[in-house]
């Protein structure tokens, strides 16, 4: 006679042991953009595939014309894919109202542009600001945020100057720490050195490998090799699809 | 944040002084015209009100009136006799057919001049009832009113006017002033007040004569003066015989006052041959000048409309441009996370801002235009806080109505193409 039974423990399976990785900052699948539609449209993506992990820092390279810019602008939640998916943190934009897309802008993604795109009749110290006025904080923490952000770019003794009394450089140098204030997650600048002379550049180029050491995402869209060389990732992009993925952080 | 919004308006519109105050002008003169407008039909509709509550809502009033000129002219040189008006029948007949008139006080006027010593004072005797004075709102602003005491023993006093002391250039206490009415003495015993308003109005509704009259006992005038009186007139003595000038009902309820005065009408038809009365009926004239205030208030709305309209297209047409020029800064401001209803907001309240500092302007231009009219005219013009309320809010509602659309437009621009606007 068989002993009692003792009824079998389940058998513990092990969980699918993934390995332990963040959830990417942004995800981009079978990414398509059209313009126009008919004859006349224009395909200006072919299904991009990408995506980035926190704390990466991204160059993504290309000739005029290959798609960067429409990739920065769908990225930045400015502009939605034809057909596709973008993810941020997990979160499908092609689901999201004017709002919450704003709301992403304003808290999750700081812009650095290649024309600095400063409000020209504000003070550097309000042009910085900005995204915590839309995120509605109060006074007292917006200028105190906006200050430590001068500080840390190096434009304190700039505070109450308007754009048009700033060098180029200075101007950058606004425009990232206005980028700074909101603690982004992911940091997208757009030949953010295109305007500039070759000294600033590399200052500036100096400044995003600190803010990259202190723990930011950036994505930095550029067309000049030798500034895509300073990205520990670059993805080179041709005619609307990406080329070359070269650098990527290991999995 | 709205706060906010507003400082940052005002900096915006403060960036362009010229600019802002050229837009803000047809608001400013919409404004300041409506104003002025409110405020003199108001001061012309209080002064009727006035003079109508003056002449009492409940009351009738019936004064005699000499009959047409044809009628005497006398060929024969025989001493004759004008006989006219309104007589003790009449009273009598009234009162006891209609129950909802409670009262009718009877007047009767001195055709005699008023002295002070040597001067003759420019003023209408009349002798009335001591109820005369409380059924007229006339309250003595010294001393005091007639009483039945003074009828009853024949007093020889009466209530004048401030304005008589003027005229008489008399200094010194009112309480003892005797005027010479005929050949007798009168003692002051009370001053009225003079009226509050003296418009053209008042003119129009016959009752100015009020503030140059000279009231004794009703009692005393009748035995000691009588009811027949003679004037000379271009050399032949014209005699007449009016029992009462005046017949002052009192009606129970507002609401009978129109009846009431039917049945007055009839009850003097049948008593009169001749049209020698005319009645007066002040709630029939509130009425009728109501009737005149409402086609004011049709007209005043649309003159403010349109010059609100005008002013208003104003501001469309400069926000416009506005926005084109700042297409950028939406750009940036949406890269930046605003809403398209925070790009709304933002313009609303500029426009918003805008109209309310034009009508703000404009209500002072209107304050002050008041205030000159005022001094050069008779005119009297009444600024209500109704009508500042009224006209900031209509400026500030032309700010929501032309700025939404151009705030609109600013909040659909799309953000990448704002940012690439050159």
């Amino acid at each position: 006679m068989a002993g009692p039974r003792i009824a079998a423990t389940p058998h513990a399976t092990p969980p699918d042991v993934e390995p332990l990785r963040a959830q990417p900052i942004l995800e981009l699948r079978g990414v398509e953009k059209i313009f126009g539609t008919g004859d006349g449209a224009l395909r200006v993506l072919h299904g991009i595939d990408l995506s980035v992990q926190p704390g990466e820092y991204v160059a993504v390279i290309g000739p005029s014309g290959s798609g960067k810019s429409t990739l920065m602008n769908i990225l930045g939640c400015l502009d939605s894919p034809t057909r596709g998916n973008y993810l941020i943190e997990g979160r499908d934009v092609a689901q999201l109202g004017d709002a919450d897309r704003s709301s992403i802008r304003n808290t999750r993604i700081g812009f650095v542009f290649q024309s600095f795109q400063l409000v020209s009749h504000l003070s550097v110290l309000e042009n910085v600001e900005l995204p915590l006025f839309y995120a509605r904080r109060p006074r007292d923490e917006r200028r105190e945020t906006a200050l430590a952000r001068l500080k840390e770019v190096g434009l304190a003794h700039r505070l109450h100057h308007v754009p048009n009394q700033l060098s180029g450089g200075e101007k950058q140098r606004c425009a990232i720490a206005r980028a700074l204030t909101g603690k982004p997650a992911l940091i997208l600048a757009d030949e953010p050195t295109g305007n500039l002379d070759s000294t600033t550049s590399r200052e500036i180029l100096e400044l995003f490998h600190v803010l990259h050491r202190a723990g930011s995402t950036l994505l930095l869209i550029t067309h000049d090799p030798g500034i895509a060389a300073q990205a520990p990732r670059r993805v080179a992009m041709r005619d609307g699809r990406i080329e070359s993925d070269t650098g990527r952080a290991a999995r | 944040m709205l706060l906010e919004l507003i400082r940052e308006a005002l900096r915006n519109l403060g960036r362009h002084k010229l600019r802002s105050f050229l837009t803000a002008l047809g608001i400013i003169f919409g404004v300041a015209s409506v104003m002025s407008m409110i405020s003199t039909g108001e001061g012309a509709r209080r002064a009727i009100l006035d003079q109508i509550s003056e002449l009492g809502i409940r009351n009738i009033i019936i004064n005699a009136r000499k009959p047409p000129a044809e009628q005497n002219v006398q060929q024969d040189n025989t001493t004759y006799t004008l006989e006219y008006g309104l007589t003790f029948h009449d009273a009598r007949q009234i009162t006891a057919t209609l129950p909802m008139i409670t009262e009718v006080l009877q007047v009767h006027d001195v055709e005699e001049w008023i002295w002070f010593k040597s001067r003759r004072l420019q003023a209408k005797v009349r002798g009335v009832q001591p109820e005369y004075f409380t059924r007229l709102n006339l309250k003595p602003w010294l001393g005091r009113a007639l009483t039945e005491q003074d009828g009853a023993t024949r007093q020889r006093v009466c209530v004048v006017r401030s304005q008589l002391l003027r005229d008489a250039r008399y200094v010194g206490d009112p309480l003892k002033l005797d005027l010479k009415l005929g050949k007798e003495y009168y003692r002051v015993v009370g001053v009225l007040q003079d009226g509050e308003f003296q418009s053209p109005n008042k003119l129009a509704l016959g009752i100015d004569d009020r503030a140059l009259e000279v009231y004794v006992p009703f009692e005393t005038v009748l035995s000691r003066v009588g009811v027949e009186s003679s004037t000379q007139s271009s050399g032949s003595y014209e005699s007449s015989r009016v029992e009462l000038h005046q017949l002052l009902c009192v009606v129970d309820d507002e609401q009978h006052v129109l009846d009431a005065a039917r049945g007055v009408q009839a009850i003097l038809d049948n008593l009169h041959a001749r049209k020698d009365y005319e009645v007066t009926v002040p709630l029939e004239l509130l009425e009728s000048r109501r009737k005149t205030q409402r086609v004011f208030d049709i007209v005043l709305p649309i003159v403010a409309g349109v010059s609100l309209l005008v002013g208003g297209i104003g501001i469309l047409n400069i926000m416009l441009a506005s926005i084109t020029e700042r297409t950028r800064e939406i750009g940036i401001r949406r890269a930046l996370g605003a809403t398209g209803a925070d790009i709304t907001a933002q313009f609303l309240v500029e426009t918003v801002t805008l109209s309310s500092i034009g009508g703000l302007i404009g209500i002072a231009l209107g304050a002050a235009g008041v205030a000159l009219l005022r001094r050069l005219t008779e005119w009297d013009a009444v600024i209500t806080p109704g009508a500042v309320g009224l006209s900031l809010g209509v400026s500030c509602l032309t700010g929501i109505v032309f700025g939404l659309y151009p705030a609109r437009k600013a909040a659909q621009m799309e953000p990448i193409q704002a940012l690439r606007h050159e």
